[in-house]
This record gives C-alpha cells, structure tokens and sequence, in this order.
C-alpha cells in the first residue's frame, strides 16, 4: 500500500467522521467539533499534495485553514455560549431565535 | 517501516473518529478530538512539513482545544435527548493507546532508518509558503488575521449587550 492511498483513506475517513458528527449529533458544540474534523481531512489532503508536486500553495491554504479554524471556533463557540445564557440552547431544535 | 507509521497513525485517527461521534459525554468527544489532532499533527512531521505541524498542535490541540473545554463547561447540563449512549470501553482506551505507543516506536525506529518512501516538504517548500503568504496572499493572510480579531471584539460586544 503506498502513502498516497493511506492519506485520501485517513482524509475520507475524517470528511465522513466529521460529517456524520455535522449531520446525526443534535448538540451544537458536537457540532462544531464535526466541522473542525472536516477541516482538518481538507488541510491533510493539501498539505500531501503541496509535498508531493513540491508546490507551496497547498501549505499557504492550510496554514490558512487553521487561521479560518480558529476564527470559527471562536464565533461558533461564543455564540452558543451567548445562546446558551438562558439554558436554551444546547440542541439544534432549541433555537428559534431567528424563526420567530 | 514509514509507511506502516503513517498506516498506524491514521487507524488510529480513525478510531479516535469513531469514537468522537459514538460518545454521548462532550468531554469525551472533545478528548477524542484532540487525540486526531494530535495524530493528523504526526501526519504532517512525517509528510516534512514541521511548521503546520507545530501549529496544528499550538492552534488547535491547545487554544481551539481550551476554547472548546470551555464552552462545554459553560454550556448547560441538558445531555439526557441524546441518541448516543456509548460510553468509551476500557479495552477499546487500552487499544487505542498501545496502537499510539507502537506508532511512536516505528517512528523512532524509521527516522533511525533514514529517508521516507515519499515526496517530502521540504525547508525550500516552507520558505516558498512564506514567501505566497506574505506575497501574493498576503491579502487572504491580513483577513484571516483580521477576522480572528473580529470575532473576538463581536464576543465582547455581545457582552455588553446583544442589542
């Protein structure tokens, strides 16, 4: 088995990881940590290409990816804690804040 | 020998995976998570590419890491509509962490061994990815800075007072 199957197997698998924790968990902050292992699944696929075609703009993307990351943990949490000052909020189907 | 390292690091981001999305405790998905992080970490040093590896571990293994243990502690108890209700089996933790101490053992040995079977980042590589960031997306690195400082001063807002 070579590297590159090895790194799209571990890359697809943290994608549907991720994207099953996005999809069946109803908690928001499982949520946001699907959304982290989605990104990361994406930065391992750059940064085997950027090595493999000796290219830097795959490491430059996924240096940005983790900034992005970053930023997002920062909104998505904040923003469930703000949401979750009255002990609404935990679950998806609680949040009606912008139906209403 | 490097490739059954890099085989044995992601079976074991994976199982980390499986186990994230099977935990109904958010600390025990949380900690699942940071395990991957840690292992796509070792993924990145053994593709070369140091740097990212290092930030992976200083940006997300430890601020994203803290921000998330966080907010669990601050978000209320309400855990008892989940589907979930998988706890983390002793033998499975004994497994995973044997797996992760015989991944650490290859790799001492295959960088005794030398080379890796694969195109590697190299330091010019590292230099180049310097040189776009603060070149042509220089623009790209300035927003992601800036958002990251956005974010943080529309927390402090909502502080005060969402409206």
């Amino acid at each position: 088995m070579n590297a590159e199957v090895i790194i799209w197997a571990i890359s697809g698998f943290l994608f549907l990881a991720g994207a099953a924790l996005l999809v069946f968990r109803r908690q928001l902050l499982a949520m946001i940590l699907g959304l982290e292992l989605l990104l990361n699944a994406a930065g391992l696929g750059f940064v085997y290409y950027s090595a493999r075609w000796q290219n830097a703009e795959g490491l430059a993307i996924a240096l940005l990816v983790i900034a992005v990351a970053a930023a997002e943990a920062v909104v998505g949490l904040g923003f469930l804690i703000a949401l979750s000052r009255d002990g609404s909020a935990a679950e998806t189907g609680d949040i009606r804040a912008l139906a209403d | 020998m490097a490739v059954t390292v890099l085989a044995v690091s992601g079976v074991v981001a994976g199982l980390l995976a499986v186990l994230m999305f099977l935990q109904k405790s958010l600390y025990s998905s949380a900690i699942c998570l940071m395990g991957v992080l840690l292992q796509v970490a070792a993924i990145y040093l053994l593709l070369g590419a140091q740097i990212l590896a290092f930030l992976q571990v200083l940006v997300y293994a430890g601020a994203i890491m803290v921000l998330i243990v966080i907010a669990i502690m601050a978000a209320p108890p309400r855990l008892g509509s989940l589907w979930a209700e998988n706890h983390l089996p002793s033998w499975l933790l004994g497994l995973i962490f044997g797996l992760a101490a015989t991944e650490a053992c290859l790799a001492l040995a295959s960088r005794r061994g030398g080379s890796v079977p694969w195109s590697v980042v190299t330091r010019a590589l590292e230099m180049d990815m310097a040189g776009l960031l603060f070149g042509r997306y220089a623009l790209m690195t300035e927003s992601a800075g800036l958002l990251i400082l956005l974010s943080a001063l529309a927390l402090l807002r909502y502080e005060d007072g969402p409206r």
